[in-house]
Formats: C-alpha cells, structure tokens, sequence
C-alpha cells in the first residue's frame, strides 16, 4: 500500500489538498531520516557557525531554565500551598499555551515540586480527563521516567478534575498490567489516590468527612504554617486498609530540591529498616499539595492483635530550605484522647477509621538521665489542644516516648539508647534533627573562625567535644564542597550512620549539591543506587567517594567515648578514672569490625565491670573482640601509625610521642625507629589519611582510602 | 604539535579553552559521535538534525573538559536528545530549511512535525515510522499476525492525527480544512 493510501485510510475525512500537504511532510520526514543515515561519514565537516549557533541557544536556555528554577523556588518559599495554586492557576488561565509550553521545555526543573507538575500539567493537557481517555503521550514519553510514575500522575489528574472512580479503575486496569511488583504498587498508587481525593475538598469544609471536625483546618502554630496536616494524616490513615501490611511502600517521585532530596533519602532508608525490625506495620505518603510527607506508623495494637492507635508523623521539606529542614515543623504525635472515641477503640472496632483513635491516658514520658520519667500531658486530665499535639515543651526535648493506656507507643532516642519496653520504635528523628542544628551552627562557627585558626595550628580538636563527629569532619567537609563543586551529586559508598548522613545531607545543602549514600554492598532498589543509576542515565556528572569505615577511623574513639560519657554515669566514671588511658589505648588498637556499635558496647561492658588491665582482655575476648596486645612492629602499616600520631595531638597541634607509642603498645623508641624508617620527622610529613586530606582542595592521592570511583558517568 | 596529531588522541586536551577541545573534535569525528548518532536516532526512531545533534553533544564533551570516555559519550549524547527533543520547534533552519524548500513546505513546518513526531511514544514512533516513513509492508511489520496488523495500524494512525494536529500551524489548518 503505497502513501496515498495510508492517508486515505487513515485520515479519511481530510481533502484531497490536505492529504497532499501532509503527504509532502511526510516525504520531509523521510528525507530527514535518511540525511541522518548518511551523517555517520566523518568526511563531511561540522559547520563552526552552526556550532556557534548552537552555542548561544544553549546559553539561552540555560539563562531561561535558571530564571524559572529561581522563579519557582521564590513561588515556593514565598507562598503557601494554595496560594501557589492560585497564582499558578491565575497564570494558566491568562496564557495557558505560554505556560505549558514552559512546563514542557522545563519540566527538570518544575519537577521540583509535585504541586507544579500536576497543576501545569493539567494545564497543558487541557480540559477534565476522564477514564476513558489514555495519559497523554507527555505523560509516559520522558525519558527515563517510571512507567509508574506516570500513572500516578494520571490517576492525580483524573482525581483532581473530580473523576476518583475512574481514577481507581484506571489504577486497577494498570496494576493488572505491571508485571512485577503489581500489587504493591497498586496498593500504593490507591492510597496516594485515596488519600489525594478527599482532601481536594477539604479546605472548603468545616468539617471532616471522617467525623473529626476539630482537626479540620487546624493549623501548626508552633511552626506558623497553616496545614491542615492532622486532617491529612486521618484521611491517610483511611487510606491504609487497602494496603497490604508490612509492605514497604516509598514513593518520593517529586521534588527533587537538594535538601527535599536528601532528606527523603534519609527517610527511605532508614524508616524501613527501623520499622522492620519493630515489626510495625505503616505506610507513608506525600501530600501532592503542600508537599508535607506524611508518615502514619501503627505502633499499637489492642488485646486482639488490632492496631488501636495510629502514630502520624508530617514532614514538611519545602518550607525548611536550609539545614532546619531537619528540625520536623509537623512533626508530632496526633494521638486525640477522647473519651468516647477511647470507648470505640476499647471495644476492640476494626475498622480503619477507627484505628487512629487512641484511648485516653496518652501520656508523654522522656529519657531522664537513665531511666524513663512521666513527664504530662494526660489527656484525659489536662485540657490541652488536641490539635497541638504534644506542644512545644515535648518536642524540643532529645529523648521523648509516647505510651498510651500503659502500652509503648513509639520513643525518641537521638543515641538509640535502649528501649525499656519492647515493640517501641527507636526514633532517631527528633533529636537528630536538634543535634543536626547544633552541629551546624557549630560547624559553621568553626569554618568562620578556621581563617584565623589556620596560623595557630590544628584547629581540628576542637570538633572533639562534638557529637557524632571525628576530629577531621571540617576538613572532610571543605574536600566535599569542593567535590560537590565539580559534579551535581556525590554518592559517599560505605556504612554511613544515620547520625552522620543527617549532617551529610546538611552539607550538601551548603554544598548546593546533593549528597546521597550508597550501602558498601547494595542491593535491592534503594534510592541512592536508584538515584546514581538515574544520574548516569541522565548524562549528570556524579562522583563517588568511598567513605572509610570505622576500622579506619580511630580518631572518633575518644569523641565517641566522651559523647556516651555525658550520658551515661557509668561510663563517665570510666572516663575519668585514672586507668582510662592505659584502657584507652587497648580499645584504640583493636579492630572495630562491628563499628560503633561494637565499640559502644563493650565500653559499656568495661564501665560496668570495671576491671584491671587483665581483666580488660577477658571482657573484650568474651565480647567477641579479636584481642589486640599491640600493634606489631616490623613493617606496620603507615595509616595505622599516622592515625596514632594524630589522635595523639595536643591542642598546640603537636603530637605526642609517648602517648603516641602507648596507643600502638610500643616503647617510645620503638616508635622513633619507625618513624625514621618512614622518613617522617615531624607531623607535617605524614602521609594525608581518611580525615586529613592534604592541601585545602586537593582531591584524594591515588591509593588513598578515598578512591574515586568514578566521574561523570 | 599539529591538529592531525591531536586528532589522532581527543582525550589529550593540550590545556587551551573548551573551544579548542570542540574544534578538535569537529575535526574529523575522533570519538565515533556522528556514528553513535545514526544507530541511537535509528534506534529510538526519532528524528532530528542530526548535525545540531552532533554539535550538542560534542559542545557538551568539550565544556566537560574530561577525557571523554566511551561512557562519557554515551551520557553527553543521551543528553543532547534529551534536550534537543525538549526544545521547543524554532523556525526550521539548517537541514530541516534544506529539506523543506524542494517540497515547498516552510522549515518550520517540518521541525514542528518532526518535534510532534518525536513527542509521541516509541511505539507510535515505530509504527509511524514503519508504515509511513520506510513504507515497509504491514505484513511485514506485523509478523503475519492478524490482531498484529490491526494493532499497527491503530498505532500509527493515532500518531498520524497525533502528528498532524500538533505539527505545525500549517498541518493544523489542512487538518481543520479537510
């Protein structure tokens, strides 16, 4: 069948003229495809003015991609939710086609925001979509976009213009296409929709159509932002009965601000894992407007084995642009004590609207030095604001656990200190978030002062008395910036600890960059390999540092140990008895495999027993540690010896010789044997090590612990 | 040293600005780009200028200013489409301008069918460009499958009307007119 005859047959109703116009197209078409067949021969020169044409339209659109990246984020930070919504739509009503088309050459980055995305989007698509239509090709033909992902966003469009039904029966018809991971998804993709439906409306209304009217439009006051957060947090919770307990549901597919970035890494790693092993059943969502995270845990359950209570936490990325982005604006405890909805919960009801009522006697109880103290807030006693959740005098403090009728609901512990009941969720949020803060005014401090300090020597020391952070962290983090100054992400491979990656992330913000954390062994789909993967797909320059692991940070052991000994009598008793040097230098030589962990430990272990010397080996042989008498002599390995002179410098900034060889369990002679064999006469000739980079800048030595993996793709 | 020299090693950038480097790599085609561009574009069916293409990528290897690896080719030309396909249609010059005056057809014309050619998902792309473009027999494309065929040719029909409704003013007003 020859030209004509497709036309014909395809466009039956257009004229003879119009057929033949578009005949001559089609022949354009054809010969474009064939000039690019034949484009392989080097032979035929590129044109140097075209390549200068080329030029300027790239400086062009990077000029506009700019002006529209820093327009959108000003929208953001400027304006709440709906606001944004308004002027967006204000703007799609006066020049609808002008701004789909920005949408479309800039989706990277309006991507940013979920909010955008959608509203633009059904700006461009124009009109209210309905079941029966298919997502538009715009949808679905991006390159290296989930299939998924595109759905979701269908079925946010179909619900947003009023059509929930056929919101769900296109995610149903779509989850029975998906080959793999089906049900999840789907479950996942209904709550998102469930969840997004009603509270289109909800705003409007006066009262919750859960039956709640005093949530409804109550705002976060201690935070200033207006969102009806807790309304959400119940209509997800309603959500919930349609997904599949114990699944892991993460769907961060929207924006992709660095420091939104990052924390939604930070959460999807760690709340899986947290929660798995408290065996808790939950779900987390965003909400697509405001961009809160919304994060529901059961963490209770009746007599019956029935969730009673629901625990929800919201998280607001986009109004926290710096590293008080870790400081969680909403994030509190919505437990509603309410006598006749405790009588619900009592009666043993199922249903999942009933689940997220508590009984009554919500207590609030803090980690008190080392034991667990009642600190108030009883519902059934006090006439606090259901609304306010805990108020502000409960959240600011580090530790925190919540216990309803008696029974754990979920506890706070920046250090992951024990919990003394079993089934809470160590929650390491909260008091992250502060220790975070603290850092980083304290970091900052530290990079103003580093100027001047610089003349005066090692300034490093200082960073000692910090929680979480070895000596050298500064000066890791300037070689960061600098990286992260070369590439748009830096995937840091190894076992970063929640603690650390919290203030990763933080650096990366100042970084103006995206720090994302890569497990030593990955496997699974987990967002930092999912997120390299995506870069390398996406042409962005990447560069990945292996971080070192704790066996070759020996100089946090003293920080460490201080760090527990603020907290813990026991160990502080340690600390400051005289043997603490002698045992200090046994702990320093032996190899930490377990990490923190271990070594936290078996300190731990040493504080109580309290032991000689002798005894010391016993505990540390019984603990499972691969006894180390002393690091041997002949040939020792340079790192180990340079990170010896290093934790054993003074404030002035010299090391120490003697307490030097007593950490490797030398004579001081042998010690200055070797450092002649190494040809290191003083500090400045040592060799640069995991936290000691070199110069300012300078990218890691070939061989060194910070290997390269690879740039740019 | 001269420019044959330097054609011979492009990852050796003897330290002048990125123009320099995209000279070099005009000159000739060192790294094998306007190759890979044939087999990517024929590929994905897409259909760009494949000397904008080249020029994209190449500008892009040369403010990289790294060796440019194979990899490294591969993710600058990914990105090129990426951006050459997101680009809103301009006004038809180069060889879309060269292609459509013999037709008479404005440039523009054809760079917006051909953008709205390249919005469409791959599996119209196929089709369309099967059917209409190569003119290869639907039996053919089809594997001799009945429901195959049928499938075909809704595929391409609906990027057909797809193309013609967002291909240009022009293409538009025949559509309306017919």
């Amino acid at each position: 069948m020859n030209e004509p005859d497709w036309l014909q047959r395809f466009l039956p109703e257009s004229s003879e003229q119009a057929q033949e116009h578009i005949g001559r197209v089609l022949h354009g078409m054809r010969l474009l495809a064939l000039s690019a067949q034949h484009n392989r021969s080097p032979e035929v020169p590129l044109s140097w003015n075209r390549a200068q044409a080329e030029m300027q339209r790239i400086e062009a659109a990077a000029l506009e991609d700019d002006s529209v990246r820093r327009l959108a984020a000003d929208l953001q930070a400027l304006l709440p939710p709906w606001s944004c919504l308004r002027w967006v739509d204000g703007v799609a009503a006066s020049g609808a086609g002008t701004l789909a088309d920005l949408c479309r050459r800039h989706r990277r980055s309006l991507r940013t925001s979920r909010l955008w995305r959608w509203r633009l989007r059904l700006v461009h698509g124009g009109g209210l979509p309905r079941r029966s239509q298919a997502p538009p090709p715009w949808l679905e033909w991006e390159e290296g976009r989930e299939r998924w992902e595109a759905q979701l966003d269908w079925a946010a469009i179909l619900l947003q213009t009023g059509d929930p039904d056929g919101a769900r029966q296109w995610l149903d018809l779509q989850a029975g296409q998906e080959p793999d991971g089906a049900a999840c998804r789907r479950n996942h993709l209904l709550a998102v929709a469930r969840f997004a439906y009603p509270f289109s409306a909800w705003p409007a209304a006066q009262e919750s159509p859960w039956g709640l009217p005093e949530l409804a439009g109550s705002g976060c006051t201690a935070s200033g932002i207006a969102t009806p957060d807790i309304g959400r947090g119940l209509v997800i919770e309603a959500a919930i009965d349609q997904v599949r307990p114990g699944v892991w549901n993460w769907q961060w597919s929207g924006p992709g601000a660095a420091h939104g970035g990052a924390l939604r890494e930070r959460l999807a790693l760690e709340l899986p894992a947290v929660l798995a092993a408290q065996g808790q059943r939950w779900i987390s969502c965003e909400d697509p407007e405001s961009g809160i995270a919304l994060i529901c845990i059961w963490a209770l359950r009746n007599r019956e084995g029935e969730p009673i209570a629901l625990h929800l936490w919201g998280w607001n990325h986009r109004y926290v642009p710096s590293s008080a982005s870790f400081e969680p604006l909403a994030l509190r405890a919505r437990l509603v004590a309410d006598s006749r909805r405790a009588a619900v919960a009592e009666s043993g009801a199922d249903s999942a609207r009933e689940w997220c009522i508590p009984p009554a006697g919500v207590s609030v109880w803090r980690w008190q030095g080392s034991t667990w103290k009642r600190v108030g807030y009883d519902s059934s006693v006090d006439g606090q604001d259901p609304a306010d959740g805990f108020g502000e005098g409960v959240r600011t403090e580090t530790l925190h656990a919540v216990q309803i009728s008696g029974v754990p609901l979920a506890c706070g512990s920046g250090q992951l200190a024990p919990v003394p009941w079993a089934g809470a969720v160590p929650w390491v949020f909260w008091s992250t978030a502060r220790r975070a803060r603290s850092t980083e005014s304290r970091l900052r401090r530290l990079l103003a002062e580093r100027e001047l300090r610089q003349s005066s020597g090692p300034w490093c020391e200082d960073l000692w008395s910090l929680p979480l952070l070895s000596t050298g962290f500064v000066g890791w983090f300037e070689r960061l910036t600098v990286m992260l100054g070369d590439c748009d992400d830096l995937f840091l491979r190894g076992d970063v600890g929640p603690d650390l990656r919290c203030l990763l992330a933080w650096a990366g913000e100042r970084a103006a960059g995206v720090v994302w954390c890569l497990p030593r062994q990955p496997h699974g789909e987990e967002p930092g390999v999912l997120a390299l993967e995506r870069r390398i797909r996406e042409g962005r320059s990447v560069r990945v540092v292996e971080w070192p692991g704790f066996v070759d940070r020996r100089a946090e052991l003293a920080g460490l140990a201080r760090q527990w000994a603020t907290g813990d009598p026991q160990i502080k008793e340690l600390v400051d008895s005289p043997a603490w040097d002698g045992l200090f230098a046994i702990l320093w030589r032996q190899a930490w495999q377990g990490g923190v962990a271990e070594f936290r430990s078996c300190l731990r272990t040493l504080a109580v027993e309290q032991g000689d010397p002798g005894a010391w080996a016993n505990v540390l042989a019984c603990r499972g540690v691969a006894w180390v008498d002393r690091v041997p002599s002949r040939n020792p390995d340079p790192d180990l010896v340079a990170q010896a002179l290093r934790s054993s410098r003074t404030h002035a900034g010299r090391w120490n010789k003697s307490a030097a060889s007593r950490l490797l369990g030398w004579d001081s002679d042998t010690l200055g044997s070797r450092l002649k064999e190494l040809a290191w006469s003083s500090d400045r000739d040592l060799p640069p090590g995991v936290w000691h980079p070199g110069p300012r800048g300078a990218l890691p030595p070939a061989g060194s612990d910070h290997v390269t993996l690879g740039t740019g793709v | 040293m001269d420019m044959e020299t330097k054609r011979a090693d492009p990852g050796e950038h003897p330290g002048r600005d990125w123009q320099g480097r995209l000279r070099m790599l005009m000159s000739g085609d060192p790294l094998g780009v306007r190759a890979l561009i044939t087999r990517e574009l024929r590929q994905r069916c897409l259909l760009l200028d494949p000397e904008r293409l080249a020029l994209r990528c190449l500008i892009r290897l040369a403010r990289d200013g790294e060796r440019p690896g194979e990899l490294r080719v591969r993710a600058a030309l990914e990105q090129a489409i990426v951006d050459l396909v997101d680009e809103a249609p301009g006004q038809g010059a180069g060889v879309l301008g060269d292609l459509a005056g013999p037709l008479q057809l404005a440039g523009h014309e054809l760079e917006k069918a051909c953008h709205a050619f390249n919005r469409l998902t791959l599996e119209q792309r196929q089709a369309f460009h099967g059917l209409l473009l190569q003119r290869t027999a639907l039996e053919r494309l089809a594997g001799g499958s009945l429901d195959g065929a049928q499938r075909l040719c809704e595929v391409a029909r609906a990027a057909l009307q797809r193309v013609v409704e967002h291909g240009g003013t022009g293409s538009a007003e025949w559509a309306r007119s017919a």
